[in-house]
């Protein structure tokens, strides 16, 4: 806008050539009006903003469009002035349309319609030039005339503000007075001053400055003087009327222009209630002053009654500054480090501080942090070497400490909790010991354990040279020596404690019992092993200790009438103590600690330890031998849960038999045809080939395997269907001698002797004597069969009482233990053939005649079967069904 | 005098041989069959002094036969012969007039054969010396 070469356009001339351009341009616009708003439409398409809408009141709207704009320049006529134009435009201008907005839509219209001249061929070129010419012409107008427009508006913007002055003169709570500096006359006031001087306007401005107040014309006068101190401050004045005396006002003056003339324009407030409510303020803070003096009074009260606890603390205390300058030391510091206060106070804490804690520790490093950072810092555990070369532990606090002003200061706290750590330590090696204690269930390894722990030094145990525990069998009435640790010579005590100073804890010490030498073989066990006194001897030691369940202290052993010889002799030591360790009555024994290899003095906290130590032993001790018994009933139990087992297990097996016998029998008969078979035809090679050996010999060798493979198949099938018996009086010796006879073939075969010695008088029981010949029959065969050629089978039949006992015995090699109970179980069998069915088959028919089978054998000796008969157990011939007694009869034909 | 005429029904061949052959060695006059169904026709064929049954066959088993058997001659002395000894419990069984377990040795079935012959006033062939073995 601010180009020079539109600036021409401003003058008359050129609105006038730019009138007639407008019109010309309007009327080519109209023209071809449909053209340019199709043209326009695209434009606005592609991002051209359209121009606003304007609300023209009473529901009227006006959208400028190019079509509303060429319309309204038509209508306008072709005489049309400039303001109506103008007008259009400066509505637009109010919508708040920027110039340059409103420039840019000019320009777009420029260009749509050069677009849509260049896209025409109904317009020649030359017009066509023509009116481009006009376009540009008119654009340029157009912002001559938005220029107008501004000004236009800024006029009525200036107007606008002097109403807004006008109504702020007029309704100002302020009172405001124009006057004139060099005269004091008022030029003009508003209502609100005429009011605060209780006046009319009229009868106010009729008044000089120095007429309502003396002092208000010098005040304006120095408030516009740019040299005076006061140019520009607000003054109070005292402005008394009718209703209160006491009123105070605010000037303030500003230079201001009344017309051509140079004015004093005074803004004039009454500040009665401030300065009343100041001045009440004031009043408030001096009684708040002395209030805090008084309270002054007292914090000095207090701070002294402060002091004076902080001096009576045990803990060390220091205040230091940022320098690490003492500014306070307690009592207790300065009575530590033996120091009169001037000589702690305002020095640096590396004067009076101990270097090694300091720069060493870490603890100058430490403060300066928290003097830095306000954290506050706990060490615990400073060990501290002192001039008497014992050590000291320390705990230290740093804490940052407000001083006087605010600054951070540090609080050092230094509390010595040497003996406090001292108790803990004893406390813990104890509760250390006593741990590794519990729960041990061995009495070897308990001993030694509680032995380590009296024994150990350091951190471990309790320290003592030497140490024994006697105790209690209440079986022989004495308490006796069970174990001892420790060195015999101060030699050996320096060896071994070289190797066991490496270890650490408890429980690495006992890890070593393992590795020591059995206790028969150490010195000091040799030594003490034949220790024993009468459990009745209470009037001296030991058991004078165990008696009265006091620790006793011995410390002149030869000259101590409670030290008998015999333990003075053993111990060799003067100085020893006895500790008792008992459980509620019950005496456990007693242990026994010295110090006589280095000859260090036992002190009150040895033997307490030592006491408590025993205590603790005694319980432990008492529970590991509960229970060692309690394991003892509990092996007894899992002994006879483990005969249960079996039991049960042999029981399943049975059950199992069940099974396999039903698989057995068909197996048996499956096996039993061809095997007739092969017998049958054996017998026919024999009749019909007798004449050749050869033949002979093989089916002699056929008849006789098949028929040992049917009498297993027999085994089988009578256990899976064993008969009942059929009971008959029969004798023994008549039984006996069938069974020797049935097995004397087999006896001679392996050289076996048989003898037997059965009373033709033995009482008659009634059994099945078939069944009873095979049970004896086959007892025998066993028996043959277990022992070396010539060794001796004998069958012995005894009366006692009213039993009958009939045994078959062998020199054989005996059955191992671990097979005995097993000898019974079917399909259990040492030997190379056999179904392993027989014994278990005797028992059977043994057990349903109402009679024992039981065995007895000693390895490399012999064994023996014994068949026990109960005479008294009448057992009465069972009811036996046709069926079986057939079925027996068929059976006893066919063995 | 004319030989005593025994019956033997047995599926097996092997073992239908071994009792004809073993039969004939003591001197009856054997008719061997295959099956129950044989067995019977035999039977209404010609006049037999005994019948030598087996239990397990296919097809009519022994219990079965038997029945037929004696619906056809109650008075037949029929003698079971089987490995399976638990056949004993069937009491269909026990019509028979004995009951032999099968085995290479003959024996025992010779002396069921001339115990059930003796029954009915019949007096079986003595027992033939065996071949010394």
């Amino acid at each position: 806008m601010s180009d020079p070469a539109e600036e021409k356009l401003t003058d008359d001339r050129s609105l006038a050539v730019a009138r007639d351009q407008r019109r010309e341009l309007a009327q080519f616009l109209l023209r071809h009006a449909s053209i340019i708003t199709r043209n326009w439409a695209e434009r606005a398409q592609d991002g051209v903003t359209a121009p606003p809408q304007v609300d023209l009141g009473e529901g009227e709207i006006w959208e400028p469009s190019l079509l509303a704009l060429v319309e309204h320049l038509e209508a306008a006529g072709p005489d049309t002035d400039m303001p109506a134009h103008v007008t259009w435009l400066g509505r637009w201008h109010e919508t708040g349309s920027s110039r340059a907005k409103v420039r840019d839509h000019f320009h777009a219209l420029r260009d749509v319609t050069t677009e849509a001249l260049a896209g025409t061929d109904q317009i020649q070129e030359a017009e066509k030039e023509a009116l481009l010419g006009l376009l540009e012409a008119a654009v340029r107008n157009l912002r001559l005339e938005t220029s107008e427009v501004e000004t236009r508006h800024l006029l009525a913007e200036a107007v606008d503000a002097r109403q807004q002055f006008e109504g702020l003169f007029q309704h100002a709570v302020d009172a405001i007075m124009i006057a004139d500096p060099e005269t004091g006359r008022l030029l003009a006031t508003n209502p609100a001053a005429a009011a605060l001087m209780g006046m009319s306007k009229e009868e106010l401005e009729s008044h000089t400055l120095g007429e309502l107040q003396p002092d208000l014309l010098r005040v304006a006068r120095e408030q516009l003087d740019e040299s005076n101190p006061y140019f520009g401050t607000p003054q109070l004045l005292p402005m008394a009327n009718a209703e209160n005396p006491r009123r105070v006002v605010e000037v303030n003056s500003a230079a201001a222009e009344y017309g051509e003339q140079r004015s004093a324009q005074m803004f004039i407030r009454d500040v009665t209630e401030r300065v009343r409510f100041r001045e009440e303020l004031e009043r408030r803070a001096d009684e708040l002053q002395a209030k805090l003096w008084g309270q002054l009074q007292e914090t000095q009260h207090l701070r002294v009654f402060l002091e004076n606890i902080i001096n009576a603390l045990p803990a060390r205390l220091l205040v230091l500054d940022q320098n690490l300058t003492v500014l306070h030391a307690n009592s207790a510091y300065l009575r530590q480090r033996r120091l009169p206060r001037e000589q702690v106070e305002g020095q640096h804490i590396a004067e009076v501080f101990p270097a090694a804690l300091l720069e060493e520790a870490g603890l100058r490093q430490a403060m300066e942090n928290t003097l830095k950072t306000g954290d506050r810092v706990r060490w615990a555990g400073f060990r501290q070497a002192t001039e008497e070369h014992t050590e000291r532990i320390l705990n230290i606090g740093l804490d940052p400490c407000p001083g006087a002003s605010g600054e951070r200061n540090l609080l050092v706290t230094i509390e010595d909790v040497t003996e406090r750590h001292r108790q803990l330590y004893e406390r813990s090696i104890l509760h250390q010991i006593v741990q590794a204690m519990l729960g041990m269930r061995d009495l070897p390894r308990l001993l030694h354990a509680i032995l380590t722990g009296i024994t150990a030094g350091g951190a471990v145990g309790l320290g003592f040279n030497r140490a024994l525990l006697m105790l209690a069998d209440d079986e022989n009435g004495v308490l006796k020596a069970e174990m001892a640790v420790g060195p015999e010579s101060p030699a050996q005590a320096g060896q071994i404690w070289s190797e066991l100073s490496e270890r650490r804890t408890l429980g690495e010490f006992l890890k070593a019992f393992d590795r020591l030498p059995p206790p028969e073989e150490q010195p000091l066990q040799k030594l003490v092993e034949q220790l024993t006194f009468p459990l009745s001897d209470t009037a001296v030691l030991p058991m004078l200790a165990a008696a009265t369940r006091e620790t006793v202290y011995v410390f002149d052993a030869p000259n101590d009438p409670r030290v008998p010889a015999e333990l003075y002799k053993v111990l060799g030591a003067d100085e020893f103590v006895v500790a008792p360790m008992v459980v509620q009555d019950k005496v456990i024994g007693v242990a026994v600690a010295d110090n006589s290899i280095n000859k260090q003095r036992i002190n009150q906290t040895d033997i307490q330890l030592l006491t408590a130590l025993a205590n603790h032993a005694a319980l432990a001790i008492d529970s590991a031998r509960v229970y060692a018994q309690e394991q003892r009933r509990a092996n007894e139990l899992d002994e006879a849960y483990r005969k249960l087992e079996s039991a049960t297990e042999r029981l399943v097996r049975s059950e199992a038999l069940a099974a396999i016998g039903e698989v057995t029998a068909i197996v048996a008969h499956e096996i039993r045809n061809p095997l007739s078979t092969i017998g049958g035809f054996g017998k026919m090679l024999l009749r019909s080939a007798g004449d050749t050996d050869t033949v002979k010999r093989n089916a002699g060798i056929i008849v006789e395997e098949v028929a040992k493979l049917e009498n297993i198949l027999g085994e089988l099938l009578d256990f899976t269907k064993p008969a009942h018996p059929n009971f008959a009086n029969c004798s023994f010796l008549d039984v006996v001698r069938s069974s020797v006879l049935a097995a004397q073939a087999r006896a001679e075969a392996r050289q076996a002797e048989v003898t037997v010695d059965v009373p033709e008088d033995l009482p008659l029981v009634p059994m099945d004597c078939g069944q009873m010949q095979q049970v004896i029959t086959n007892l025998i065969l066993n028996a043959v069969d277990a022992v070396q050629p010539g060794g001796k089978v004998s069958v012995t039949g005894r009366q006692e009482d009213r039993l009958v006992k009939l045994s078959v015995s062998d020199t054989g090699h005996g059955i191992p233990e671990s097979h005995l109970d097993q000898v019974f179980d079917a399909f259990f069998t040492t030997k190379r053939t056999g179904t392993g069915l027989g014994l278990a088959l005797a028992k059977k028919v043994v057990e349903d005649h109402g009679a024992t089978l039981s065995v007895a054998s000693q390895e490399g000796l012999g064994t023996t079967f014994v068949i026990t008969f109960n005479l008294d157990q009448n057992l009465p011939p069972p009811a036996v069904s046709l069926r079986h007694r057939e079925a027996d009869e068929i059976r006893k034909g066919s063995e | 005098m004319e030989k005593l005429r025994i019956l033997v029904i047995e599926d097996d061949d092997n073992q239908r041989e071994l009792y004809k052959q073993d039969l004939v060695w003591v001197g009856y006059d054997v008719i061997a069959v295959r099956s129950g169904q044989e067995g019977l026709q035999a039977l209404r064929e010609q006049p037999v002094d005994v019948v030598l049954l087996d239990i397990a066959m296919p097809g009519m088993d022994g219990i079965e036969t038997l029945g037929k058997i004696l619906d056809y001659d109650n008075q037949m002395p029929v003698i079971l012969n089987t490995a399976y000894s638990s056949y004993k419990d069937d009491f269909m069984t026990w019509a028979a007039e004995a009951y032999v377990i099968k085995s290479h040795d003959t024996t025992e079935l010779h002396k069921a054969i001339a115990a059930v012959l003796k029954k009915r006033g019949i007096q079986a062939p003595p027992e033939p010396a065996e071949a010394s073995e």
